[in-house]
């Protein structure tokens, strides 16, 4: 496993190269995120940014009701 | 009062708009599709340099916009430099609190893999948290005054002060620290492991968040000048 991933290592790898790799067996949520090379792990962090955005346009839009309101 | 003039949003800004949510669906999928060399421990997390990492960019940028404009209300105390300011601020905290969130979670999965810890006090993370608690506090600071001239003032003057720490508590002092985030003491740093086809997707994100949080910022602009020009008859 540890041989398989040393093969594959590119040039940008040569820094890490001598770390240690967890061979502790993960589970639960660790299990999920880990899988296809921690793709979900960038899924994740876009998720966080959207609902930054969104959170920051809701509020946008609640200042925009009151203002509406204040108008009326 | 005078009345305050919004920003001009005609069709120039129409067109600004669209290239930038153009700009940012493309940058999304380059993130996604292209091909980048295999890292180990980082393997497809390697991908979230286009996320994570203009989080920071744009909150200094905002940062730098803050302080600009809090230099000018004490300089002309106008109406306007102060909500600039502010706004601005609000943005930059923003992307910080999101910055913060991505590299906890970024962490999670690549340092601390294989353990149960979220958190481990990273001089990086905690310099950033602290840097984010100064921006809370800038925003406490001013709910405490009523009057609108001592507030514009005085936070102007506070704001000064945070924006002078940031590069300070985000770039010099981690990097001086046993930290392992890249770019501090001992660490590879961004030149060393960026693969040139990672870059072609990198600068244009940093555009583009600082582009949308322009654009975030600019909707807040147009909002409170309109809430001053209401409630100030």
């Amino acid at each position: 496993m540890e041989q398989d991933t040393l093969a594959q290592a590119t040039a940008y790898d040569s820094v890490w190269a001598n770390t240690n790799i967890p061979v502790m067996e993960p589970s639960g949520i660790q299990a999920v995120m880990l899988s296809d090379d921690k793709i979900l792990v960038v899924l994740g962090v876009v998720l966080i940014i959207w609902f930054g955005i969104v959170f920051f346009l809701y509020r946008t839009d609640r200042k925009l009701a009151n203002l509406e309101r204040t108008v009326e | 009062m005078d009345k305050l003039t919004p920003p001009v949003s005609g069709s120039r800004y129409s067109v600004i708009r669209a290239i930038i949510i153009t700009w940012m669906t493309l940058v999304i999928l380059g993130a996604f599709l292209l091909d980048i060399p295999r890292m180990n421990i980082l393997e497809h997390t390697a991908r979230n340099l286009y996320f994570h990492v203009p989080m920071w960019f744009t909150m200094m940028s905002m940062v730098l916009v803050s302080g600009i404009y809090s230099a000018r209300h004490l300089a002309s105390g106008s109406r306007i430099t102060d909500i600039r300011a502010r706004e601005s601020a609000r943005v930059a905290a923003v992307f910080g609190v999101m910055g913060l969130i991505t590299g906890i979670l970024w962490a999670k999965f690549t340092w601390y893999s294989g353990t149960s810890v979220w958190w481990n006090s990273d001089p990086r993370q905690s310099m950033a948290a602290i840097q984010l608690l100064i921006y809370g506090a800038y925003f406490f600071l001013r709910t405490t005054i009523d009057d609108n001239e001592k507030r514009g003032r005085i936070a102007a003057v506070y704001n000064l002060i945070a924006a002078a720490t940031v590069p300070f508590l985000l770039y010099v002092l981690p990097r001086q620290m046993e930290s392992l985030h890249p770019g501090a003491d001992g660490n590879p740093a961004f030149s060393e492991i960026t693969a040139p086809i990672m870059r072609a997707v990198f600068y244009p994100a940093v555009i583009g968040f600082i582009a949308i949080a322009w654009l975030l910022y600019r909707q807040r602009v147009r909002v409170a000048i309109l809430k001053e020009n209401l409630t100030s008859d």
